[in-house]
């Protein structure tokens, strides 16, 4: 998000909020969500991949929501207002094309409106096939996910990620020579697959949640939490929708202002300034002291964290000004006394879905299966795993695998030391001093070994990495 | 049918005994178990299983969270809602 996305965002909550007309104030809230993912998508290098990406999101809401809801509400008159709006907003920035309005079109690019026709007849294709398909029927979700997951693994893995570009390009017409692994950058798409993945899976375990479309879309397309979340749940999300008027508008706007503010300092003033500093190939390269070395390693550590709790804050912030409130990301991880507190801290919502989706199913079957294994070996392997797939998330690459290793590995040894020391209980020290200083000197550590992991995090390169932790020590 | 008294004491003990491994340890029924830690993420799944077990009561994954419950008074709560 740049300052005049956030003007702009700030400017039509505010209006949102303040319209007296709550449908009308509802159905803005849709429409604007709707069309700021378009304006948030970048421009690519492959010709009309900015209409199309946001186009294919808005399609697939439609028809996830279609596979997960009742199918007699599909002909409710909300329902189909709500898909006629989405079509329209789509054939609607589609005819931008064929108008001259100068710097939108640039921003939009559509394509010839045969090929977006196509596109929506696909769409409505699939949304009858599911209509006439029983709401028992499980299969359709089981495909969403995966193919979710699928498209997740192509955009994050740059070897799949170039070819799909390259084939991109063919059907464009476009030089297939020129293609390179990062120009399908899909704003907003992990967010989007973690929220519908959310939705889909709890379907499938028996919930409804009977949300209309029209919320649907607004919930998995938030305008403020499009790009980097929080990741809300729906039935969270629903009760935000319901109750968003019950305090006064001049209660939301102060918090909500309060927000915004405190991220606009966090970002773009403490993490723009520390990222001068900041860890990077380049200065681990460069840089030769080891003390200098150190400074670089802590700046990275604060300005990810300023950075991506400022992010989190304008997230927040922005949905309060409309009455929403999204969950909390961050909650002073610095300041965790070991590792397992430090993740439940740390991006809170991305670490409460790998936990829900994958941690807690896994370790239920490992479990409840007939030969059984033992305890130490399942801690290491769900806690191991669960810490490499929330890595892998970042990218698909050998950096972000031990980056996993390294958290995954600490939380199994600090596990262990948590359960030998049971064996010897002690009584808290009298002197106030001694729990204090043991409180101090744990807080030290845990920073430290995550300030040391992101190194891994923040240097693709493997040999800089190591480079890095030998002059840490005092090599050169 | 036990009464929600019954459904907190059974509860807590089975916690202290199985989970914590400290039968002497006792819970209090408004006492934070998941948020303040008490009960780690490997020990919550376990706590599912042991519901579903003495009650037959399932407690699906997605509620494994403190927004769910966070007391023995919620947890026995949830029980007697689902039918045990």
């Amino acid at each position: 998000m740049t300052l005049i996305h956030i003007a702009v965002f700030i400017g039509f909550a505010i209006l949102i909020r303040l319209l007296r007309n709550q449908i009308a104030s509802a159905w803005l809230m849709f429409l604007s969500s709707l069309i700021f993912i378009f304006w948030l998508q970048p421009v690519s290098s492959i010709r009309s991949l900015e209409f199309w990406l946001p186009s294919i999101l808005i399609t697939l809401t439609v028809l996830i929501w279609g596979i997960t809801s009742a199918r007699e509400v599909f002909t409710e008159k909300d329902n189909r207002l709500a898909g006629w709006l989405a079509l329209a907003v789509i054939l609607g920035l589609s005819g931008l094309r064929y108008l001259n309005l100068g710097f939108l079109v640039e921003l939009v690019n559509p394509p010839v409106i045969w090929q977006v026709i196509i596109l929506i007849l696909i769409a409505g294709s699939l949304l009858w096939l599911v209509q006439r398909s029983s709401s028992e029927n499980k299969t359709p979700a089981s495909i969403a996910v995966i193919g979710l997951i699928v498209v997740f693994v192509i955009l994050k893995y740059p070897p799949a990620a170039l070819k799909a570009s390259q084939i991109l390009r063919i059907i464009n017409g476009q030089s297939p020579k020129l293609a390179n692994s990062t120009e399908i950058a899909w704003v907003g798409y992990s967010y989007f697959a973690f929220r519908l993945i959310h939705v889909l899976r709890e379907w499938q375990q028996g919930r409804k949640f009977n949300a209309n479309l029209r919320d649907f879309m607004v919930y998995v397309l938030f305008f403020p939490a499009f790009i980097a979340g929080p990741i809300d749940r729906l039935d969270h999300f629903q009760k935000q929708l319901e109750q968003r008027n019950a305090q006064p508008a001049s209660e939301d706007f102060l918090e909500g202002g309060r927000r915004i503010a405190h991220g606009l300092f966090y970002k773009f003033i403490l993490a723009d300034s520390l990222a001068l500093l900041a860890l990077n190939p380049l200065s681990a390269q460069q840089v030769r002291s080891t003390g200098w070395m150190w400074v670089l390693v802590y700046t990275y550590a604060f300005r990810l964290y300023f950075d991506f709790s400022g992010y989190t804050d304008l997230a927040i912030g922005i949905s309060r000004l409309m009455g929403i409130q999204l969950p909390e990301n961050f909650k002073q991880p610095y300041l965790a006394e070991n590792l397992t507190v430090f993740w439940n801290r740390w991006h809170i919502t991305l670490t409460q879905w790998f936990r829900t989706y994958y941690f807690n199913p896994v370790t239920r079957y490992l479990r409840t299966r007939k030969q059984p294994i033992s305890t130490v070996w399942m801690i290491f392997f769900t806690q191991v795993s669960t810490m490499v797939l929330i890595a892998l998330w970042h990218g698909i690459s050998l950096n972000f695998v031990l980056w996993g290793l390294w958290n995954g590995l600490g939380m199994f040894a600090h596990n262990r030391w948590t359960e030998w020391r049971k064996q010897y209980p002690a009584e808290p020290s009298k002197y106030v001093w001694v729990v204090r200083a043991q409180k101090y000197i744990s807080i030290f550590m845990t920073f430290n070994f995550i300030a040391l992991g992101w190194v891994w995090f923040a240097l693709p390169d493997i040999n800089s990495a190591l480079l890095v932790f030998s002059k840490l020590t005092g090599g050169v | 049918m036990k009464s929600k008294e019954e459904l907190i004491s059974e509860l807590g003990q089975k916690i202290s005994a199985e989970i914590l491994k400290q039968p002497e340890v006792e819970i209090g029924a408004d006492e934070a178990l998941i948020s303040s830690g008490l009960i780690d993420s490997f020990s919550l799944v376990d706590l599912a299983l042991i519901v579903e077990h003495l009650y037959g009561v399932r407690i699906e994954d997605y509620e494994l969270n403190a927004e769910t419950f966070d007391t023995l008074d919620q947890l026995a709560g949830m029980v007697i809602e689902r039918g045990a």
